[in-house]
């Protein structure tokens, strides 16, 4: 029994080196005693391989893609709720434990400006939590998240001076958590407006015509620029703007600010680092009209 | 497996960014599992899809239990096949020979049609294989999941799978052997 199952797991890490481009003869080589048993199986396990070289049709392919996302945007949004509370309920007694371990110290001025791979990266994240913590109103605490934000895009354009793939991923991971937290706040205002009022600054800027302000039930085709098409007359009147509103204001303004900054990016970057400023870009573009979207709510 | 735990954290908020990493990853290895084990493409299309539009409806339910997410994406296709199987009238099936690997660009046509001869013959073998043999040989060749992974779908022991990975194999070789 003792040598069958010695046996399976020598087969079994031969075909492990298999799966990752290793040989049959190499195996062979470091089992001789094994060889003759394990030759033939290990040559069709090597046939058997080939199963993993199927791939689905293209059209298939689409079309699944296709379903996935008109799924993905019948999701009902989630609301405010458990998530936001049971980080408050920890978010409150680390704060003051740091704020009674860390207080009088220069460590916190020193960690402000530190990157994800410094070792002061977490006291910095500890700050932010801090922060979060003596933020009592909602509104305060979607700017402190959206001003994280700005935060995190500073650090994603350190990172790719550095050429760290890995961080500039982890970093998008911290930012997108952010704009999720924003989400959670469950704020409303009069977004319909405040996004008319935002491509109409944009039009006295730009002294061209308004473009249609982008569909909020669905947020996925949000990025549409100011200068395209499609003319959006604007003889409607709305109420004056609440603190939400301005708030969904400044939010744009935040969006448009860190998609130029990565935009930027992405131009000069080396190729592969491309597609980790893409996924940040698409991260912030779809989760901020996400934010606005729920706003409207 | 803390950048998984994120990831799922962020898909069970409603994420689309995540949900579409989490469908990217798994699409490929989903379709390969289910085409061995039922062996119809057009099936194992549409399965394919059901699975992902059930994740998503029920990832909220989702409760990590130390396995990969991906264990829970291919219980939901297990539970797919066999109500399939269960269900499996006497209408003609596609055969998988459409789903013959993509070539590569500049690929060499004669070794496609040799690579596309030799993947029918294995998922015509499998076909003598033990359900429990098929299944693992579904997993740890057509989705390239790792023995622990394996035994975490299977709900099995590593030991186990370790066997009937052994003898499935050497069904398999009587199988081709005299092909």
């Amino acid at each position: 029994m003792a040598k069958v199952n010695e046996f399976d797991n020598i087969l079994n890490e031969c075909l492990d080196r298999l799966m990752k481009g290793g040989t049959v003869e190499s195996c062979l080589h470091d089992y001789p005693q094994y060889a003759a048993e394990l030759k033939p199986i290990l040559t069709v396990a090597q046939d058997t391989r080939v199963v993993s070289t199927f791939k689905p049709r293209p059209e298939f392919r689409q079309r699944a893609a296709n379903e996935f996302q008109a799924a993905l945007r019948d999701l009902p949004v989630k609301k405010p709720g458990m998530a936001f509370k049971w980080q408050l309920r920890w978010a409150m007694p680390v704060a003051i434990i740091l704020v009674l371990l860390i207080s009088g110290t220069g460590t916190v001025a020193a960690a402000t400006n530190a990157l994800p791979d410094s070792p002061l990266y977490s006291i910095k994240m500890a700050a932010e939590s801090v922060q979060m913590a003596f933020t009592f109103s909602d509104e305060g605490k979607a700017e402190l998240f959206s001003r994280f934000v700005d935060y995190r895009v500073e650090e994603i354009v350190k990172m790719v001076e550095k050429g760290d793939v890995n961080l500039i991923n982890t970093t998008t991971d911290l930012m997108n958590n952010h704009l999720l937290e924003i989400n959670n706040l469950g704020l409303s205002g009069n977004a319909e407006a405040l996004v008319v009022n935002y491509y109409g600054d944009l039009v006295t800027m730009e002294q061209s015509q308004l473009a249609a302000p982008p569909d909020l039930g669905d947020g996925k085709d949000a990025g549409t620029t100011a200068t395209q098409s499609v003319p959006y007359t604007t003889d409607r009147t709305f109420d004056e703007p609440t603190d939400a509103d301005l708030l969904i204001q400044r939010l744009l303004d935040d969006m448009d600010r860190n998609l130029q900054i990565l935009r930027e990016q992405l131009a000069i970057a080396p190729r592969e680092l491309r597609a980790a400023i893409q996924h940040a870009i698409d991260v912030i573009e779809a989760n901020y009209w996400q934010v606005i979207s729920n706003l409207s709510q | 497996m803390q950048d998984e735990a994120s990831l799922i954290r962020r898909a069970q908020d409603g994420d689309q960014v995540a949900l579409t990493q989490i469908y990217e990853e798994n699409f490929d290895r989903i379709y390969r599992y289910i085409s061995i084990k039922i062996g119809d493409r057009t099936e194992a299309e549409d399965m394919t899809q059901q699975v992902f539009l059930h994740a998503i409806k029920a990832i909220s339910s989702y409760r990590h239990k130390g396995m990969p997410f991906a264990s829970w994406l291919y219980r939901i296709a297990h539970n797919q096949i066999v109500d399939y199987l269960r269900k499996k009238s006497k209408r003609a099936t596609v055969p998988l020979d459409e789903s013959l690997p993509i070539p590569a660009a500049g690929a060499d046509p004669k070794h496609l049609v040799e690579l596309k001869i030799t993947v029918e013959e294995v998922v015509t073998a499998t076909k003598i294989l033990t359900d429990a043999q098929r299944e693992v040989i579904s997993l740890r060749f057509a989705s390239e999941l790792s023995i622990s992974e394996v035994a975490g779908v299977m709900g099995k022991s590593e030991g186990a799978v370790k066997a009937l990975q052994h003898s499935a194999i050497v069904a398999l070789r009587k199988v081709l052997a005299t092909e």
